[in-house]
């Protein structure tokens, strides 16, 4: 009786930490050889039962009208591709091994080094570059000079803009690709290409945005740092773009922590160059994470965050 | 069975929800529509259950479903049942949700506050087999005592870990592990009959 007991524990436990494995991010669980799988098996079926015993919701007529909409509309790119099923094994994150850099929207190309999997376009790799459209022809030229002009100052030289605009994302989309095709100095158009880049995958995918606000200034800085990370459904891939931080002084590095229930964990160091923004992106982000944290730490690796915490962002904004 | 030639089974007439997930990976969107259909009203209220947001929880709904449709071909029998397999995937993404919104007390706070209008589906052969699941598990789960139900509720609807259900309530682990085991098989002595038709 004793040993059927243990087995029994064992199931429900299984049961129990298969559940918790099916939740996005979470780790895979190892195998318990010792569970009896078709006791497991009836566990698990049991925890699908629990919700009959909430009250049932009215069906939802406009939902199921949404729903059937979109699965006859042509097939939708994907840019993250298909969801981890539940129940199969999620591959475990490691933060290291995600994260890369992207340039700073500076002179050079973005993304052209060999095997460089940054962002271009909709998850399209820099071996496979987004075709922009070409520019719609126009009834009367007597404006577009002007708002050419004005698109491209705009552009250049501010990439609030970015953050500022996410409401007008596809006016701006469709400024940009106007724009872009139109330029033809080479310097403007990497600066497009990563901006629009950007912005589409800020906008047309991001759910959520965390605005990262100055804790401490660092240095002599005029204007106060500040950021935002932009959070794709899922809570999966994310951008990073600061601006105002001061280069870190010598000896120190800024360093980025996503806050999890579990505590920091370390999203890597920063490079931050005199009057350039800061941006980074990955595809995925620690399970849990629900914040953001920037700080000054002694040159090195870090497990902890030690130094001075300079920007924070816990508060997410819905898009 | 009977012999009567005119009479209709409803059973032979109904597909089973295997039969659907299996054309929904055809491509059918009948069989979508149909599992919407069965399943909905379940899926919302655990969707709502988790997160406390009629807005979130049919969003949540939508993306299910659009996963099942886009997923269906990969679903396992022999894994689980239909039943179960939705609602995990609904749990998954409503908790992922929740967690990312930070809204763990806005979500309690929102509960005691919203009386959603219920009303029951329409009368067909699943909605039968729901109804009888329902009031099953309603009068088992408030058979419990409420100590095993709130380690229950909390793991499954708030997507915690026994170590923060021991953490959060200030109940020690080994506790929290005794009484959802305690819970656990208190239910599926219960309800045994319930559990075999899915198997």
């Amino acid at each position: 009786m004793g040993e059927e007991q243990n087995h029994e524990d064992l199931a429900v436990q299984q049961a129990i930490d298969q559940l918790m494995a099916s939740e996005p991010g979470a780790q895979p669980m190892p195998v318990d050889l010792e569970a009896d799988p078709a006791l497991v098996r009836e566990y698990t079926e049991l925890l699908g039962l629990l919700p009959y015993a909430l009250p049932e919701e009215r069906r939802q007529a406009r939902v199921r009208e949404q729903i059937l909409a979109q699965i006859s509309e042509p097939a939708i790119q994907r840019p993250f591709g298909d969801i981890t099923l539940v129940g199969s094994q999620p591959e475990p994150v490691s933060v290291d091994k995600t994260l890369r850099r992207i340039p700073a929207a500076s002179g050079g190309p973005a993304g052209k080094e060999p095997g460089d999997q940054t962002l271009i376009g909709h998850g399209q790799t820099a071996a496979h570059p987004v075709a922009f459209p070409a520019a719609a022809p126009h009834p009367s030229g007597s404006w577009w000079p002007q708002a050419l002009a004005a698109t491209l100052a705009i552009c250049v030289f501010g990439l609030g803009f970015l953050s500022s605009m996410v409401i007008n994302q596809r006016a701006d989309i469709g400024a940009l690709n106007i724009a872009l095709a139109r330029s033809t100095d080479p310097r403007v158009m990497d600066e497009y290409t990563t901006l629009r880049n950007n912005l589409d995958m800020v906008t047309g995918v991001a759910e959520q945005a965390y605005p990262m606000r100055q804790a401490v200034p660092v240095g002599d800085a005029s204007e106060a740092a500040q950021g935002i990370v932009y959070v794709c459904g899922q809570h999966q891939r994310w951008y990073l773009n600061l601006r105002g931080l001061e280069p870190p002084p010598s000896g120190q590095q800024y360093h980025l922590w996503f806050m999890t229930e579990d505590g920091a964990v370390s999203g890597g160091s920063l490079d931050v160059e005199q009057d350039k923004p800061a941006e980074r992106d990955a595809l995925s982000m620690p399970k849990g994470t629900h914040g953001f944290m920037v700080t000054l730490e002694k040159d090195g690796p870090h497990d902890q965050p030690e130094g001075l915490q300079v920007l924070l962002g816990e508060q997410p904004v819905p898009l | 069975m009977s012999q009567d030639s005119e009479r209709i089974d409803p059973a032979a007439e109904e597909p089973t929800d295997k039969d659907l997930v299996r054309r929904v990976a055809e491509r059918d969107e009948s069989a979508l529509a149909e599992l919407y259909d069965r399943f909905s009203g379940l899926l919302l209220a655990l969707a709502r259950r988790v997160l406390g947001d009629s807005s979130d929880a049919e969003e949540v709904l939508q993306e299910v479903f659009l996963q099942v449709w886009n997923q269906a071909g990969r679903y396992d029998g022999k894994r689980s049942s239909v039943s179960t397999w939705l609602v995990l995937i609904t749990r998954s993404r409503s908790i992922d949700r929740l967690r990312s919104r930070q809204v763990k007390d806005r979500t309690l706070s929102a509960l005691q506050q919203e009386k959603p209008d219920r009303h029951t589906s329409p009368e067909g052969l699943g909605s039968v087999l729901h109804q009888q699941r329902r009031q099953r598990l309603r009068r088992e789960m408030e058979e419990l005592p409420a100590e095993q139900r709130q380690v229950l509720e909390l793991a499954f609807f708030r997507g915690m870990t026994q170590s923060e259900i021991a953490t959060s309530t200030g109940i020690p682990l080994g506790t929290v592990k005794t009484r959802t085991l305690l819970a656990m098989k208190k239910l599926r002595k219960a309800l045994r009959a319930q559990v075999q038709e899915l198997l």
